[in-house]
């Protein structure tokens, strides 16, 4: 008889058809995802690490309540993740005002991706860059703000995002889209301030 | 990652476990999901369905009143349809549209489709079903049971006969009650002012012309003529397109005691 495979080396839906019966299962989940979950909600907030920390266990508590309604057409990462946005827009609702001014930290790939798509940062330092990226993340509309952060910091792919934030694929496509355009602009205003800046 | 985020991590785990071990908090039951998916899609359909009944009124009192020759109708066609035009049973079709998108977008998967997908689809689900039920003559038991059980209520033939009865143009609509062929004549009651005529159709037209060996008891009529004395002599008889297939009878808004034989024309005759 083969030996079943530790729970650490079962896949997340594997776990969640095992967490009614089995806590233990759930431990792995939540030892799994909470880096990451964490890190999710640093980017898409300005909270504290103890508001952070409440939204996170709130999350897991409701993922553990309805593990029976988790749908396996569904990743399983995409499902908990669903839940952290959820909590977080509930949390916004409750302090009436979803806060503006976030710390989003990004990382080389987004810069890497910015550099590609667009033909105006070419002369804009790399470090420059980044800064200037983190404060225009942080000023820009919230719901280009999600999809930017799910798609390029957290990798997530269209039919993921869609899954996570619950929009068709195409309203998902749509706001990548305008939010690079936004993106663009706020980086062509910057480079001709630059070059005015140079000029001077 | 630093000591204090792995204890932080530590933190959230040991305390979720915590209130999962005391029993606090438990997984929801798996038909409780199920029940109410389950919920959702019922009520959804359900106006759907109220939805498609609309649209099946709306064109069972249009075909019931559009399809009369031309010559019958006061004003241009699109006067006609416009004061014909069941717009009430519009506003309560869109309305049970929307109540049926909005319940069925909670659904599980309907945010995998956009609103005008969703939308386009109710809508062209609720005019193929409103049109299957006119065809299977549902709407036009609906429309009777609404007629007999609320006064307020206008049958698509009382609505036609608001639009079209006018005795002092020489247009009449109502429900034949007798025929008597040998004197070719008939008396129709009008509900729309409790009247009866009797009418002399021997020089009349009929439309469509087979009509005239079709005229029984309970059909509806749509007269226009001259009236003389107490009689009106007929020049164009039709009736709404209404198939009989789908109407039947109108028995069941005939008043009591209205097994009327040719006496009956001979008594308004004498009158």
């Amino acid at each position: 008889m083969p030996l079943e495979p530790s729970l650490e080396e079962q896949t997340d839906e594997e776990l969640a058809k095992r967490v009614p019966t089995e806590v233990r299962a759930f431990e792995v989940i939540m030892r799994r995802y909470e880096d990451p979950l964490m890190r999710y909600i640093f980017r898409i907030t300005n909270a504290s690490r103890e508001s952070a920390e409440d939204i996170l266990q709130e999350s897991f508590l409701k993922a553990y309540q309805n593990i029976n309604s988790f749908d396996i057409s569904l990743s399983f990462s995409s499902w908990i993740y669903r839940i952290v946005y959820n909590a977080v827009v509930s949390d916004w609702r409750k302090q009436k005002v979803r806060p503006e001014g976030n710390a989003v930290t990004i990382d080389d790939t987004f810069i890497d991706v910015i550099i590609a798509e667009s033909d105006v940062v070419g002369e804009i330092d790399r470090t420059y860059l980044k800064s200037f990226l983190e404060k225009v993340l942080a000023e820009i509309d919230p719901k280009y703000r999600d999809v930017l952060v799910l798609r390029y910091l957290e990798e997530k792919d269209y039919k993921e995002i869609a899954d996570i934030l619950k929009k068709s694929m195409g309203t998902v496509s749509t706001l990548i889209s305008r939010a690079k355009k936004a993106l663009k602009k706020e980086l062509e205003k910057e480079r001709y301030n630059n070059t005015y800046t140079q000029e001077l | 990652m630093s000591n204090n985020n792995k204890k932080m991590r530590e933190d959230v785990a040991a305390s979720v476990l915590e209130k999962i071990k005391k029993g606090d908090v438990t997984p929801r039951p798996l038909w409780h999901f199920t029940l109410s998916n389950l919920a959702l899609w019922a009520s959804g359909i359900f106006f759907l369905i109220v939805g498609a009944i609309s649209v099946s009124l709306i064109v069972l009192i249009l075909d019931h009143g559009l399809w009369e020759e031309e010559s019958l109708r006061g004003g241009g066609r699109v006067e006609h349809a416009f004061r014909l035009f069941p717009f009430f049973w519009l506003v309560a079709f869109l309305l049970f549209l929307f109540v049926a998108e909005y319940l069925l977008s909670y659904t599980k998967k309907a945010y995998r489709y956009s609103l005008s997908v969703i939308i386009s689809v109710l809508f062209g689900v609720s005019v193929v079903c409103g049109l299957l039920l006119y065809i299977f003559g549902v709407s036009h038991t609906v429309d009777q049971r609404l007629g007999n059980s609320l006064p307020q209520y206008k049958m698509a033939g009382d609505r036609l006969g608001t639009v079209i009865h006018n005795p002092e143009r020489g247009q009449f609509v109502g429900v034949i009650r007798v025929v008597s062929s040998n004197e070719e004549q008939i008396l129709i009651y009008s509900r729309h002012d409790e009247s009866k005529w009797r009418i002399d159709y021997s020089n009349a037209q009929f439309r469509p012309p087979h009509f005239k060996e079709q005229l029984r008891q309970g059909q509806h009529i749509i007269v226009k003529g001259v009236l003389e004395g107490n009689m009106i002599r007929a020049e164009h008889i039709a009736h709404p397109k209404l198939s009989e297939r789908v109407r039947g009878n109108d028995k069941t808004r005939q008043k009591p005691g209205g097994q009327l034989r040719d006496q009956e024309i001979k008594r308004s005759n004498d009158q």
